[in-house]
């Protein structure tokens, strides 16, 4: 019984512990006098050691990836002891695949924060534990069932992330780690109203019980449904700020930007992944109601709107802007339609839940790897930021270029990439569900997707750099180049073997009743 | 009467009024005797010239501070500047509520009691603020700055402190707390070096809550003229310099109910209510001592004491505390079982 | 009495929250915004959650103006902090329209809501809190303990020097 729920629950509990000792690593461990700044000021215990820790971070995030792969293989379903931490925490596989992903993403995040922080000599080494807590928050979240358990995993995962972005110090990351943390307390607080509101209803805080209590308001035609819609509406919103869907995106690119890039890496990937899947648990077993789930009278329409919007403002700004960053930051963003495309399926489509989750996968590698390679073509002093520093990278640093041009490829979708098989799922899952507007307007999108994600690799093959310009030199880090391995790797693995990959995925899934 | 009195209405009321009267006099009272047992340590003799021994020259101040002008500085923030004074008063008063000065004696006996005297303390640092603010005098807002860094910091230990005897005799109820240790003997002694050091720990941060040396940094006359109240003439700075009694003695009586067994004597020798009021005119006593006696920190080693040493020992308090009372050390007071687990899921 | 009690504290509930928005002065702003804490704290006292408003006291008005207070001094310049509270009378009726027809959705929403309790809630003690935080909430209170602690490292991130141990003494 007690085995059950610890090795159960050891991807969360290594992650936990791991978060502590780090801290205490870095607290009491001794400066590494070679990797400090040359003025030789030794602002803390840690200093110096950022590649170090990083590597300890990953270890741990990856340990907990094997972890949830073991928890999987076990099966949670059988070890009954996890029935223990119902309803506040559901570990399904639905919750265990999303933990899967969140500590690849994380691992993938710390690697290139390994190299990052040694490099551009932000003596910071509270990154690591930061990721580690939040990504804590992130499972939490991801698994939560239950209203308060929901709210403090996501404000856990939230806060960590708030000092993330502001880690630099300069004008431009403090502006967005404000901009970040205003918008994001202000949509946890409309998700706490809701919250709240919810509560008043229906008189339960499990989103199971909810589920029930607001079924039979509907077929008692009770009128309680006022409060219910609108706590319906104040919960979607929290969640798509932080999903980051048009309207709700306007901190993203600002943040995205102004953040040091591993951290923007762990933001677009755990983050988002972490809060698409309490989207889904949410609206399908606490609203998962017919009439809420219908498109006369319930969230379908709303989010169907969302997505659209996503993907079409994203993909429409994204082109027209100068710097890569800010580039990938409205792809995020226009990733998050595509989701979201998927979120509306499960509505008619089973295998909808499978696709998200498969989908999230494809996008963690790809983000993670693009960011990373971004990292490794900027060095100290001068980071690779706008098309112009890209230019010519592929004389300069072939492999960064290769691999910049691979995850951006997977990030368009064209074969064999993972990105393509994430997207063809998601579109097959519309199609499914009979969203056949949706799907075409998805279809448009990723062509015009396409053109941005090309101009990168026009600039990085084909383009000379402009007489005169101080050039972006690339790095060297064998951290960073081992985290765009693992991404490589797995970006054409999930790319020319996505069955197994896909079966897992398919049979993940909330369980709604 | 009886009937009357148990009205909670009247009854808080009437004893409110006693015990702020009560109080109000002896804290007038006390600043003489301060001043003779302050003369004695230094071999001098203190006030003799109003009345015998010197006994009405608390009065003769008050006439004095009653005749100054009211000077209000031509920039401060005269609304501000005006309340901060009596709200000074209110604050260190508030917790008096709570305090049982005898089995019955008590103005509201709130089941949350503990919680009251907290929030009452955490309360105080406010009117120190605004009366350094709205002074709009560089003295005063850093007196009222570092009262405010002081207040937050100490308010931590203090509510470990607080923490401890709440834990040991599982109510938060000052006068269930005092009932315990009527049966159980005073904390100090019953659980040996916790109860003694929790004692320690909460004596010390008061202290700091209350301003008094050696915590009285906001004061500092030797560093900021006279800290917040560097502006404040006649009554409203009487009001400041009565809230500062006041405090030291709502917390030595505040102390004397939560470790010291509040109105239990020794014996039986005499009502609770005189065993409660000696024994906090003691502690009040021991205060007037230390200040004569040690000097003021510097305001970076007050936050190193505080921080480093006063937070992680109360943690450890508290939790030695909790594992006191899990092992049963009290006589026939193991922990109480847990009622039936509740039933899965939410209510 | 109570509905008496009630009017009286929620009209200065109101009336302080009204100080915190029309404020024109950042220090008074906070100073008001403390008193609506307060306030709320007698609102908790009146539903019989006297844990919960002694909580609110010693969190809100003790720890967190004070150290919003705090904060308004270490930014204050000068000058007394004089927020630019732009008071123009087409934004005004704006936004009081906007306050006011969400104040009438909720209203109408929670009037409309069914079987919600009428009479004054079963006052719960501070013991029932506490079982409930180490049984049913025992897993959202060990994350929470992670949250406070990430706030904890993250305050500290973002709020120390580069240049560490240029003054170990501090400035107060």
């Amino acid at each position: 019984m007690t085995f059950d729920v610890v090795y159960g629950l050891s991807p969360l509990l290594v992650v936990a512990l791991g978060a502590l000792l780090l801290m205490l690593a870095e607290a009491f461990g001794k400066p590494n006098p070679q990797g400090l700044a040359p003025t030789g000021e030794v602002s803390d215990a840690g200093a110096g050691r950022a590649g170090e820790l990083g590597m300890g971070a990953a270890v741990v995030l990856f340990v907990g990836a094997a972890l949830s792969l073991g928890v999987w293989l076990a099966g949670p379903d059988n070890l009954v002891g996890l029935e223990l931490t119902r309803p506040y925490l559901i570990w399904d596989r639905f919750t265990v695949f999303v933990c899967f992903t969140l500590c690849l993403g994380g691992g993938l995040s710390c690697l290139l924060a390994g190299g990052y922080l040694t490099e551009h000599e932000i003596d910071r080494a509270e990154f690591f534990p930061l990721v580690l807590f939040s990504t804590v928050g992130a499972m939490a979240l991801a698994a939560a069932g239950e209203l308060l358990t929901l709210f403090v995993a996501l404000e856990t995962m939230s806060l960590g992330v708030y000092a993330l972005v502001g880690l630099r110090r300069t004008p431009r990351s403090s502006e967005a780690a404000l901009k970040y943390f205003l918008l994001g307390s202000f949509a946890a607080a409309l998700m706490l109203f809701g919250a709240a509101l919810l509560y008043g209803a229906t008189g339960r805080t499990d989103l199971a019980g909810i589920g029930q209590a607001i079924a039979a308001i509907g077929q008692g035609e009770g009128p309680g449904a006022a409060q219910v819609l609108i706590a319906l509406v104040l919960v979607v919103v929290g969640l798509a700020f932080k999903v980051s869907a048009v309207p709700f995106h306007m901190w993203t690119p600002d943040a995205y930007e102004g953040a040091p890039t591993p951290a923007t890496s762990y933001m677009a990937v755990a983050v988002k992944t972490a809060a698409f899947a309490v989207m889904v648990r949410v609206l399908l077993i606490a609203f998962g109601d017919e009439r809420l789930t219908s498109w006369a009278s319930g969230w379908p329409p709303v989010l169907a709107t969302l997505a659209v919007a996503s993907m079409t403002v994203a993909n429409l700004v994204a082109g027209r802007q100068s710097s890569v960053k800010r580039m990938l930051a409205y792809s995020s963003i226009a990733h998050a339609g595509y989701a979201l495309v998927a979120v509306v399926a499960t509505i008619r489509s089973p295998a909808a839940e499978g696709s998200i989750l498969f989908y999230l996968l494809t996008y963690t590698v790809s983000t993670a790897g693009a960011f990373g390679a971004l990292i490794l073509c900027g060095s100290r002093g001068k980071e690779a930021v706008s098309y112009e520093d890209l230019a010519g990278i592929a004389k300069r640093h072939p492999a960064a270029a290769m691999a910049f041009s691979l995850f951006l490829l997977s990030l368009a979708g064209v074969p064999p990439t993972a990105g393509f098989f994430g997207k063809l799922y998601v579109f097959q899952a519309a199609i499914d569900a009979e969203l056949y507007v949706l799907t075409v307007v998805g279809l448009l999108n990723s062509l015009v997707g396409a053109y941005y994600y090309l101009r990168v690799i026009v600039f990085m093959y084909m383009r000379e750099p402009a007489p005169g310009a101080t050039l972006a030199v690339p790095m060297r880090s064998g951290y960073v180049a081992s985290a765009l391995v693992i991404a490589a790797v797995l970006v054409i693995a999930l790319g020319v073997l996505p069955n197994v990959t896909l079966e897992w995925a398919a049979i993940a899934t909330v369980g709604r009743s | 009467m009886d009937a009357w009195l148990s009205n909670p209405f009247v009854h808080g009321l009437v004893y409110g009024v006693v015990v702020v009267t009560a109080l109000m006099t002896v804290t007038a009272w006390s600043i003489w005797f301060e001043r003779k047992f302050a003369g004695r340590m230094q071999s001098r003799t203190g006030p003799t010239l109003v009345g015998p021994y010197g006994l009405l020259q608390p009065l003769a101040d008050a006439l004095k501070l009653l005749q100054k002008e009211d000077i209000v500085p031509k920039d401060a923030d005269r609304v501000l500047f005006n309340v901060a004074p009596p709200l000074t008063v209110l604050f260190a008063l508030g917790a008096a509520a709570v305090v049982p000065w005898g089995p019955e004696q008590i103005a509201a006996d709130l089941d949350v009691g503990v919680l009251f005297i907290l929030a009452m303390g955490g309360m105080v640092v406010f009117p120190v603020w605004i009366a350094g603010w709205a002074s709009n005098n560089k003295y005063a807002l850093l007196g009222g700055m570092r009262s405010v860094a002081q207040g937050i910091s100490y308010e931590i230990p203090l509510v470990m402190a607080a923490l401890v005897p709440v834990v040991l005799c599982g109510s938060m109820s000052v006068s269930d707390i005092v009932r315990f240790q009527l049966e159980h003997g005073w904390l100090i002694y019953s659980a040996p070096v916790v109860g003694f050091l929790a004692f320690l720990l909460f004596f010390l941060a008061s202290l700091a809550e209350a301003n008094r040396i050696p915590f009285d940094i906001p004061e500092a006359e030797s560093e900021l003229v006279a800290g917040v109240t560097t502006e404040y003439t006649g009554m409203k700075f009487g009001l400041f310099y009565l809230a500062e009694y006041l405090h030291t003695l709502v917390i030595s009586a505040v102390a004397s109910a939560l470790f010291l067994g509040g109105w239990g004597g020794i014996g039986g020798l005499a009502p609770g209510l005189h065993w409660m009021v000696l024994k906090t005119l003691l502690l009040f006593g021991a205060i007037f001592w230390i200040r004569w006696t040690l000097l003021r920190f510097r305001a970076d080693q007050l936050m190193t004491l505080c921080w480093k040493y006063l937070v992680p020992g109360g943690l450890a308090l508290v939790m030695a505390a909790a594992a006191w009372v899990h092992w049963g050390a009290f006589a026939g007071t193991t922990a109480t079982p847990a009622p039936a687990p509740a039933e899965q899921g939410a209510r | 009495m109570e509905q008496i009690g009630f009017g009286i504290i929620s009209a200065c509930l109101l009336g302080a929250a009204l100080g915190v928005v029309t404020g024109k002065n950042l220090v008074h702003s906070v100073l008001w915004l403390a008193v609506t804490l307060v306030t709320t704290a007698a609102l908790y006292v009146f539903l019989n959650a006297t844990f919960l408003a002694g909580i609110q006291v010693i969190l809100y008005t003790g720890g967190v103006i004070t150290l919003m207070l705090f904060g308004v001094m270490l930014t204050r310049r000068d000058e007394r902090v004089m927020v630019e509270n732009e008071q123009n009378g087409r934004r005004l009726w704006i936004a009081a329209l906007a306050a006011l027809g969400l104040f009438a959705l909720l209203a109408a929403a929670t009037f409309k809501t069914p079987g919600l309790p009428r009479t004054q809630a079963e006052p719960t003690t501070t013991d029932a809190i506490g079982r409930a935080f180490l049984t049913e909430h025992l897993l959202a209170f060990e994350v929470l303990s992670l949250l406070l602690l990430a706030a904890m490292v993250g305050a500290i991130v973002l709020a120390r020097r580069h240049d560490a141990g240029a003054d170990a003494r501090g400035g107060l």
